[in-house]
C-alpha cells in the first residue's frame, strides 16, 4: 500500500510533473540519438541524401579491418592506461600534500589553484600546450635553449598530449582524493600510532585502503575520460603527423564530418561504447570482488 | 511579493523565455526596413556562412532592391559548422532558402555533395542564355563544370602566392626569386643571418597539398584534374616529381624545420616576428595580415609567383574558386533567383562589392585597380588569370594526400609511396 501511495500518489503525481521537463529533454538528447546512431551504423549515409542505404554489419566489418582505426585503438588505450595510472597516482600525491599543509587558509588556496585548469575548455588547453611546444617561440623550447619539434616527432607527440591532459585534470582527481582523505577518521591513525607505525606504514595500511571507494571513482571516470578525449588532441595535433597520435574520436570525427561517412562513425562509435563498458564492467567486478 | 509560488513562476517564465531564444544559430540580417507583409511583394531567401562578406552583399542587394521594388532579399547567415545542419533541415521541412551558398568540393557544404543528393539546379542553359560563360574567369568556370554542366555560380575566387618581407631583402641585398637558384641563394643568406627561409605550417594537413598543386601546375595545369579523372595514374613521373620538390625543399630547410608541428597560423606568427623572410598563401591572408600583424607590415611586403623548380616551367599560383552560390531545386522563383545573380553578378554590381569587400572578384572585368586598395590584392588580381587547380573532389583521395604529405615530411614515406597510396583509393 505504502509502495502504492509512493509512486502513484498525490505528491508522486507533484513529483513527475516537476521531472517531465528534464525527462523529455533526457529523452530527445540523449535516447532518441542513441537509438537513430544505432540503426545508422546499420547504413550509409552522407548527412545530405534525402535517403539512406542499408549495408547490414559491413561498417562494422570494415573497422575490424580498418589499419588506422587499429592505431586510433592502441592509441586511445595508451592514453587511457597512463593517464589512470600516472595521473591517478600523481592526484593522490598531490592530494596527501595539500591535506598536510597545515594553515587551512593556504590548504584552500592550494585546493583552488590546482583544480583551476579543470574549468578550462579543452580546445583553449591544446592552444596554451600548442604554444609551449612550438618549436621557435614554445616556453618548453625556449628554457631548453633548443628547438625540438615536440607535436611532430613520433616518440614525443603522445607524451606531449598527456602532458597536457595531466596539467589540467590532476587538480580535479586530486580534490576527489582530498574529500576522500578528509573522511578517514582521525581515531584510526592514532590507533596505527599507538602500534608504532611510521608515514610510511600509515599511508599504506591506512590511508590506502580507506580511499578504496572515492579511487574506484576516480580511476574509472579517468579511464572514460581516457577514451573520450576529443577536442584537445584534435586541436594540439589533429591526429597528426599522419595519424601517429590519432585517437578513436579523432578518427571517427574525420569519418564523419571530413570524409562523410557518418553510418561508419556511427559504427566506430557503438564499438568505442562496447569497448568502455567491457573494462569497466572487468574494473568493477575487480573491485568488488576484493570488498 | 517574494513568497514560492512567485519564484516558481519566474522561473518558469525565464526558461520557457530561454528556451524560445535558443533556437537555432541564425542572425538575420534583415535588407532595408521592416517587412511591410504586402502579397505582392516577393520574397528571395539567401543563406550563408561568411558573415564578413555581410555589409558587401547588402550593398549590392540594395542596389537590386531599389531597381526591383516588388522583391525583397532576405540574406541569413548561419554559424560555418550548423550550417550544413541548418540547410539539412531545410530541405526536410520544405522551407529551403531560394539561393544557397556553397563550397567548391565534396566537403559537408560542397556543392558536389548537394549536386550528387540532387538539391540544386542545373544552370548550364542559363549560362549560355545569359552569356556567363564570358563573364567569369575560365579556370573559375571550368572548376565548377561536372560532366559538361554547371550547377552554381561563384561569389569569390582566390590564388596563392609567395609573400615576402621585403625590407627583410633589402638589408640583405636579396632580390624576388624566379627560380630555384635563385631561391636557393636567398635561403643561404637568409640562413646565415639567423632568419628562416620560407615558414610553412601543416599540423592541419591542407596547406601542403597546395605546394604539391603548385609544382604539378608549374610543369601543366591540366594534371591535378587528369589524375582525379583516372586520365593518369597518380603514381605520373610529373607527379611524383612535383611531390619530390616538396620534399627536397623540406630536407635542404629551404621550409623552416617543424612543418608537422605548426598550424598555419603558428608558422604565420613567424612572419609577423620576421623571423622568416617569407610566406606562401593566397587571398585570404591579407586580412588577416592587416589585422594581426605590427602596425604597418603590410607595407613591408611583396608578393611573387612561387619560383619554378626547373627551367622552362610555368610560373603559376594555385587557385580558384573561394565561395560559390547554387539555387535550390526547391525554389518557388527560379526566373527571379536567376535575375538576382545575373544583376549580382553584372560587373557594376561586383565593383560595389569588391570596394565593399577587398577581395578578388569572380567577374574579370570588376578588379579594376582603383576600387582596390591593397596593393598585395592588386598583384592577386593579377595573377588571378594564371591560376592552377588546388582542390579535389575526391575526399578520400584528398585524406590520402593530405595525411601522406605529413609522412612525406617526417621521413615516414617516400613520394611514390605516398602517390601510390592515392591511386589505392581511387
Amino acid at each position: 500500500m505504502d509502495r502504492i501511495k509512493r509512486f502513484m500518489g498525490k505528491d508522486a503525481k507533484i513529483g513527475y510533473s516537476f521531472l517531465a521537463p528534464a525527462l523529455i529533454l533526457f529523452a530527445l538528447l540523449n535516447i532518441y540519438p542513441t537509438i537513430y546512431s544505432f540503426i545508422l551504423s546499420f547504413h550509409k549515409w552522407n548527412g545530405l541524401d534525402p535517403h539512406m542505404d542499408f549495408v547490414g554489419i559491413s561498417n562494422y566489418l570494415e573497422i575490424f579491418k580498418d589499419k588506422i582505426f587499429h592505431k586510433a585503438l592502441l592509441n586511445t588505450a595508451f592514453f587511457s592506461v597512463f593517464t589512470v595510472v600516472v595521473q591517478s597516482f600523481l592526484a593522490l600525491l598531490l592530494a596527501v600534500f595539500i591535506e598536510n599543509v597545515r594553515q587551512k587558509k593556504l590548504r584552500a588556496f592550494f585546493r583552488i589553484t590546482y583544480y583551476f585548469p579543470a574549468i578550462i575548455s579543452p580546445v583553449v588547453v591544446a592552444l596554451i600546450w600548442g604554444w609551449m611546444f612550438h618549436p621557435y617561440n614554445g616556453a618548453l623550447n625556449n628554457i631548453l635553449n633548443t628547438t625540438f619539434f615536440w607535436l611532430s616527432d613520433k616518440r614525443t607527440v603522445m607524451p606531449a598530449i598527456l602532458i597536457a591532459n595531466l596539467w589540467q585534470w590532476t587538480g580535479y582527481n586530486a580534490l576527489i582524493f582530498s574529500a576522500g582523505l578528509q573522511s578517514v577518521p582521525k581515531e584510526i591513525y592514532e590507533a596505527a600510532d599507538i602500534d608504532g607505525a611510521n608515514a610510511w606504514n600509515k599511508f599504506w595500511h591506512v590511508t590506502i585502503p580507506s580511499l578504496k571507494p572515492v579511487a574506484s571513482v576516480v580511476i574509472v571516470t579517468t579511464l572514460i575520460n581516457g577514451i573520450k578525449v576529443f577536442g584537445l588532441v584534435q586541436v594540439m595535433t589533429a591526429g597528426g603527423p599522419n595519424h601517429l597520435s590519432e585517437v578513436m574520436t579523432t578518427w571517427l570525427y574525420k569519418n564523419a564530418f571530413g570524409l562523410g561517412r557518418l553510418g561508419y562513425a556511427s559504427a566506430m562509435g557503438y564499438v568505442m561504447t562496447f569497448i568502455s563498458f567491457i573494462l569497466t564492467f572487468i574494473y568493477l567486478k575487480q573491485v568488488n570482488k576484493n570488498d | 511579493m517574494f513568497n514560492r509560488k512567485n519564484m516558481i513562476l519566474t522561473l518558469i517564465v525565464v526558461l520557457a523565455i530561454s528556451l524560445v531564444g535558443c533556437s537555432g544559430a541564425n542572425n538575420t540580417a534583415d535588407t532595408g526596413d521592416s517587412a511591410k507583409q504586402e502579397s505582392d511583394v516577393t520574397e528571395l531567401t539567401f543563406w550563408s556562412w561568411y558573415a564578413q562578406q555581410g555589409p558587401a552583399i547588402e550593398a549590392v542587394v540594395k542596389e537590386f532592391e531599389k531597381d526591383n521594388p516588388k522583391v525583397k532579399v532576405k540574406v541569413e547567415y548561419f554559424e560555418t559548422g550548423a550550417y550544413p545542419e541548418q540547410i539539412k533541415t531545410s530541405f526536410i521541412s520544405g522551407n529551403a532558402p531560394d539561393i544557397m551558398g556553397v563550397e567548391p568540393g565534396s566537403g559537408p557544404k560542397g556543392l558536389v555533395t548537394f549536386k550528387d543528393a540532387g538539391r540544386v539546379l542545373d544552370l548550364t542553359d542559363i549560362y549560355q542564355e545569359k552569356g556567363w560563360n564570358d563573364r567569369f574567369y575560365e579556370s573559375a568556370i571550368k572548376q565548377l563544370t561536372f560532366d559538361g554542366s554547371i550547377y552554381s555560380v561563384p561569389l569569390t575566387v582566390n590564388n596563392m602566392n609567395l609573400y615576402y618581407n621585403k625590407t627583410l631583402f633589402d638589408e640583405f641585398g636579396l632580390k624576388a626569386p624566379k627560380t630555384f637558384d635563385d631561391l636557393y641563394k636567398v635561403s643561404e643568406v637568409l640562413k646565415e643571418n639567423g632568419i628562416l627561409p620560407i615558414t610553412w605550417g601543416n599540423k592541419y594537413q591542407w596547406t601542403g597539398k597546395d605546394y604539391f598543386f603548385l609544382f604539378a601546375g608549374q610543369q601543366d595545369t591540366t594534371l591535378i584534374k587528369k589524375a582525379e579523372r583516372g586520365e593518369i595514374k597518380w603514381t605520373d613521373e610529373r607527379l611524383v616529381k612535383a611531390l619530390n620538390t616538396v620534399k627536397r625543399l623540406s630536407k635542404d630547410e629551404v621550409y623552416a624545420p617543424g612543418t608537422n608541428a605548426m598550424s598555419d597560423w603558428d608558422a604565420i606568427q613567424l612572419f609577423f616576428q620576421e623571423q622568416a623572410a617569407m610566406f606562401f598563401s593566397g587571398t585570404w591572408a591579407i586580412p588577416n595580415i592587416k589585422n594581426n600583424a605590427p602596425e604597418g607590415f603590410t607595407e613591408q611586403l611583396g608578393l611573387i609567383q612561387f619560383p619554378i623548380f626547373e627551367n622552362g616551367l610555368n610560373h603559376v599560383s594555385p587557385g580558384g574558386v573561394g565561395m560559390n552560390v547554387a539555387i535550390s531545386k526547391d525554389t518557388k522563383h527560379k526566373e527571379l533567383a536567376i535575375k538576382f545573380l545575373d544583376y549580382f553578378t553584372k560587373t557594376q554590381s561586383q565593383k560595389i562589392f569588391v570596394k565593399e569587400a577587398q577581395f578578388t572578384s569572380p567577374n574579370k572585368e570588376a578588379n579594376v585597380d582603383e576600387i582596390v586598395e591593397s596593393h598585395l590584392l592588386k598583384k592577386f588580381n593579377e595573377f588571378q588569370g594564371d591560376t592552377t587547380p588546388r582542390s579535389l573532389v575526391n575526399s578520400k583521395m584528398d585524406a590520402e594526400l593530405g595525411g601522406g604529405i605529413q609522412a612525406l615530411i617526417e621521413g615516414e614515406m617516400t613520394a611514390k609511396e605516398v602517390l601510390e597510396k592515392v591511386e589505392a583509393v581511387r
